[in-house]
């Protein structure tokens, strides 16, 4: 099955007008040796036989009886059907780019609205129309950091997602970056006291995550606060955007820069992409920013319209002095986003923190029933560390019953967490999804 | 703002969408204690489903797209996005699926994206693949980690340029930036192609790599392809070839045969995959043998009938995305290649650049074609006549375009033809929509030397006006919450 | 010395005892259309000669203003930060960007003056044709 319409007349015509024998005369420049080479692809199939073929390969996943709490950057939040409707229709996805704001007002707008729910969600004045994800949001604001401090220092704090981690030591190996890390204290949390110890006015940023990989909540604000004050290095937090609804924000952070991971706002976890990065920022550093961002202004009538703004920034214009090489984001997931945070409203999302919170306790209480214990004193949001002896035989054999405990830690950080997991709950979670895990676990613990 | 209740926060709440029925702060209190609530977040409304979707549906109406009409956006491949690329992508038993999940319950995706990887490999004639890059330019910062890998490990950490030409599109040299290399740009000829002689002058023992795309941004295919990846290889300079115009020569020529060690490819482009309005896309990244050790990790790998991730690769340039890449968008592209297939995809090639020639043949009666020559799959004209004999601007034309319902082409790129008008019709455009285009384009023409005053102010039947950019950049508004205070 | 003074790349000074007023010239705000934004230097910066200041940016390109002279910089043109058009509509009298004390006037040597300048985007001009 294929998609151009031409009928063989057709062509014939156009090459006729074209002066041109046959197709392979317009490919005349290259070079005979190469022109036409074999390829091993298989031969084309009808849509039919592609549905069936697609189908199959879906099935072999062998997931239509899992029940996961598996979280770690990826959550599995309910979708509303809302949702997959509106920004399943051709005019949004089909479009490209807001080039012609003239005859792109709709991305526009939904995306300036994404702009303002990010600002209202992180509590600073400019964000964004998205990055590829939360790990190259994050990358990309130590870069910002790097461009407008003196300092080369980048501190992370070792509750940074590792994989996040990576992305950055990436990011950063062709800058002259140096990247240092602060260690967790017995709570979970990152180590103040430490941190204090490796600042100076050498350092650019200071980065954590909030909760934090392990998912404790980063409480000590007010140290964190006093110390960007005293040292001045840029102050960069990296959140789920659900707890924010809950957790204190860039006001009482001080943080400059906040990134984070959307796929919670109205994303499926989709073998982790497409993602959704956010990227906010104090208004100081609007022109400092990577990625597009949308601006409010009025059209020739004087009514008053979007458009991509402050584009002198971006590589088509600034080419290599670019505050970024960012072109494509991930713009139809922000659509998306945008739709979950107007579908539930500030109370709403609220309501979807507390059900998130009380649920996921209810699953620690179930832990806590087998032998499972809480590793970290720190306060939590969904996502949580416990550790038990057999670990990992439980959670193997639960796998065999189509159950994901979480993930293992000690596919992240080695064989020291070999007794330790990281679980999350969400509210997608419904009292069937409990009883079974409690059935299974006492059939699996003796 | 002027228009009553036009923005989403401005509707009224329901309060009725509770994924449970409790007292929420009372719940969060209980929980986390008051001292660390959250309590700066402004409100905005839970609006009424039925609000939610006719908001953003009149929204979605205000949008032109590739399913209104015809979007000869040049250097995008705006094709049709086949609807089965759509259903099949949304097979709960993908979109379920969590990145951490054991093999047993990822086959299905591993096995994809092993056969993806091979199909792009075979397109591209080359030996190993990433399809971690969820943008081309994303993919092109990759390719630049893999060649400066390359060098460092050869001891070569003097080689830190990167060659391209005028031509190039806005992300080669920002990616060339970030990946720390300096950027010399070189000239093209009076055809349009690399000016041999100036680039034997340019290439010496600091040169890291060539990025170029072929065809390049003026829809012309180099033929001295094979001489210029020589004058690189014999200083070990490795040659990156940009995707973006790879619908030109699916099937016709692999660049892996033209030289090219690094190949990045733009699935939103070539294969179909829909835009979404600025994302999300895909940019996998196809290299030669002696780069392979450096792609990102994982790497998906086949032992027998089983498929794993493979993370053991101590000279990778590391990770470039959290997981591994737009999953979703690689089953869109899957779809779309299976369903062509070989001869598919080599006719669909063909088709772009038989259409593209029509319409470039109608044209250059009426408008300068710089490049007088067979282009490929996209070709640019230039307004600068018009400009001198009229004072309408390729700017004007392209909005004069709008209200004939028509999406613009490509405006003021390449930076190399003054007033460019860059046009890719694709091959799934009927003979009937290009000719009533040019026919429109030729119109317009007219109405140039007849109305100029027209021009200047079009579009006027677009749902909004010319916007003020100015206005926009000097008093910047991007926060309802900051440029609604008082409302 | 009297007169303003000019640089190949388009900033004029005027001296007044041992401090310049420094701007950018008609020619180069013509080029660059309209001005959105300035980035300004902060007062107290030492600048060398050739060093780039700050960046000015319109709506379809931003330029680096580079210091035609070495010296402290005493005083800048805060305006700018709410009116970057003023550059626009006045680039040689309230569209001065910055004022810097003088450590070498000799450097002043170097210069263009107004007949030079003259000369110089003629020429400019020519190339573009």
């Amino acid at each position: 099955m294929h998609f151009f319409p031409h009928l063989p007349e057709n062509e014939i015509k156009i090459l006729k007008e074209l002066n041109v024998q046959n197709i392979n005369e317009l490919f005349s420049d290259i070079s005979s040796q190469n022109i036409n080479p074999e390829l091993k692809i298989p031969e084309g199939m009808s849509e039919l036989e592609v549905d069936r073929l697609l189908s199959s390969k879906a099935l072999k996943n062998n997931i239509s009886n899992v029940l996961s709490f598996a979280g770690a950057g990826i959550y599995p939040h309910y979708v509303p059907s809302v949702i997959d409707e509106i920004s399943g229709r051709g005019e949004y996805y089909t479009a490209y780019t807001p080039y012609q704001p003239e005859v792109s007002q709709g991305t526009l707008q939904t995306i300036y609205e994404f702009q303002s729910y990010i600002c209202a969600l992180t509590g600073l004045d400019v964000a964004n129309a998205s990055m590829y994800d939360g790990a190259t949001a994050l990358a990309e604001a130590c870069l910002l950091a790097l461009a407008n401090k003196k300092g080369k220092k980048i501190i992370l704090s070792a509750g940074v997602h590792p994989e996040y981690k990576k992305v950055i030591q990436t990011y950063l190996s062709c800058t002259d970056a140096e990247i240092e890390e602060v260690g967790l204290n017995e709570h979970g949390t990152t180590d103040i006291s430490k941190l204090k110890t490796i600042l100076d006015k050498d350092t650019a940023a200071v980065v954590i995550s909030n909760p934090n990989f392990f998912g404790n909540i980063e409480n000590e604000y007010n140290e964190f606060l006093n110390l960007k004050n005293e040292f001045g290095f840029i102050f960069i937090g990296s959140v789920n955007p659900v707890a924010q609804f809950v957790l204190k924000n860039s006001k009482h952070y001080g943080f400059d820069v906040v990134t984070g991971e959307g796929q919670p706002l109205g994303m499926y976890q989709s073998f982790g992409g497409p993602c959704l990065g956010f990227f906010a920022a104090s208004s100081k550093y609007a022109r400092k920013m990577p990625g597009r961002i949308v601006g409010l202004t009025t059209d020739a009538d004087g009514k008053d319209c979007f458009v991509l703004t402050l584009q002198a920034r971006e590589q088509h214009i600034r080419r290599d002095k670019a505050t970024s090489n960012i072109c494509s984001n991930q713009a139809l997931c922000a659509s998306r986003a945008t739709m979950y945070m107007s579908l539930l409203g500030k109370t709403g999302m609220q309501n979807l923190a507390a059900v998130n919170l009380k649920k996921s306790r209810r699953l620690l209480s179930i832990l806590e029933k087998y032998g499972f214990k809480k590793v970290f004193s720190a306060e939590f949001f969904n996502e949580f560390t416990v550790s038990h002896n057999q670990a990992e035989d439980i959670y193997n054999k639960l796998l065999q019953k189509d159950i994901v405990l979480g993930v293992k830690l000690s596919d992240f950080h080695g064989g020291s967490y070999n007794d330790k997991l990281l679980v999350c709950c969400t509210e997608n979670f419904l009292d069937e999804d409990f009883e079974r895990l409690e059935k299974s676990l006492k059939e699996v613990i003796k | 703002m002027n228009s009553d209740k036009k923005m989403i926060f401005q509707k009224t709440s329901k309060n009725t969408f509770l994924f449970e029925n409790i007292d929420s702060e009372k719940t969060i209190n209980e929980i986390l204690g008051n001292d660390i609530i959250n309590e700066n977040i402004p409100d905005f409304p839970d609006v009424p489903e039925n609000e939610v979707v006719r908001h953003y549906l009149k929204l979605s109406q205000l949008n032109f797209s590739v399913d209104n009409g015809f979007y000869p956006l040049g250097s995008c491949t705006m094709k049709y996005n086949p609807k089965i690329n759509e259903r099949v992508a949304v097979n709960p038993g993908f979109l379920n699926t969590h990145p951490y999940f054991d093999e047993k319950h990822t086959q299905g995706n591993l096995e994809l994206m092993y056969e993806l990887g091979e199909y792009l490999k075979d397109i591209t004639g080359m030996d190993a693949v990433t399809l971690q890059p969820v943008a081309g330019a994303h993919g092109e910062m990759t390719g630049l980690h893999i060649i400066r890998k390359y060098h460092e490990k050869k001891g070569n950490t003097h080689k830190n340029i990167i060659i391209m030409p005028d031509s190039a599109h806005g992300t080669n040299p920002a990616s060339a930036a970030l990946a720390g290399f300096k950027v010399v740009e070189i000239p093209s000829d009076e055809h349009g192609c690399i000016d041999i002689e100036k680039l034997e002058k340019v290439v010496d023992e600091n040169t890291a790599g060539f990025m170029v795309t072929n065809p390049n941004t003026l829809g012309l295919y180099d033929r001295n392809i094979m001489k210029i990846s020589e004058i690189f290889h014999k200083v070990d300079a490795v040659l990156y070839y940009d995707g973006a115009n790879l619908n030109a020569i699916m099937g016709k020529v692999k660049p892996g045969d033209m030289g090219f060690d690094i190949v990045h490819m733009n699935l939103h482009k070539t294969f179909s995959t829909p835009h979404g309005g600025g994302g999300p896309g895909s940019g996998p990244v196809t290299v030669k043998k002696r780069l392979a050790e450096y792609l990102p990790v994982p790497v998906v790998e086949k032992k027998e009938h089983n498929y794993f991730l493979n993370f053991d690769k101590p000279d990778s340039i590391g990770r470039i995305h959290s997981y591994y890449g737009n999953f979703q968008v690689l089953v869109k592209a899957y779809s779309y290649i299976r369903m062509l297939g070989r001869e598919g995809l080599k006719k669909s090639s063909e088709m772009a650049v038989l259409n593209a020639n029509f319409m470039a043949a109608r044209l250059k009666e009426h408008y300068y074609l710089p490049y007088d020559r067979i282009c490929m799959h996209e070709f640019v004209l230039s307004a600068k006549k018009i400009k001198k004999d009229t004072g309408v601007s390729a700017m004007d034309i392209a909005k004069r375009l709008l209200d004939y319902g028509y999406h613009a082409p490509t405006m003021y790129f390449p930076l190399i033809v003054e007033e460019a008008l860059m046009i890719e019709p694709t091959e799934t455009e009927t003979v009937e929509n290009l000719e009533k285009f040019c026919d429109v384009l030729i119109k317009i023409k007219q109405e140039c030397y007849d109305n100029h005053e027209l021009l200047h102010q079009a579009p006027v039947s677009t749902p909004i006006r010319r916007t003020d950019d100015v206005k926009a950049a000097r008093q910047p508004k991007f926060n309802f919450f900051n440029d609604f205070n008082n409302d | 010395m009297a007169g303003v003074l000019y640089t190949k790349t388009h900033e004029w000074v005027k001296v007044k005892g041992d401090v310049a007023t420094i701007g950018l010239t008609d020619y180069a705000q013509g080029e660059l259309g309209d001005i959105v934004f300035v980035e300004m230097p902060e007062v107290g910066t030492e600048l060398s000669t050739g060093d780039s200041v700050g960046t000015i940016e319109s709506v379809k390109t931003v330029s680096d203003y580079y210091s035609p002279v070495t010296g402290e910089i005493v005083e800048v043109n805060d305006n700018l930060e709410d009116a970057p058009e003023t550059i626009n509509e006045d680039p040689s009298g309230e569209g001065w960007i910055y004022r810097v004390k003088l450590e070498d006037k000799d450097e002043l040597e170097d210069l263009m003056d107004e007949s030079d300048y003259k000369q110089y985007l003629k020429k400019l001009q020519e190339e573009e044709e």
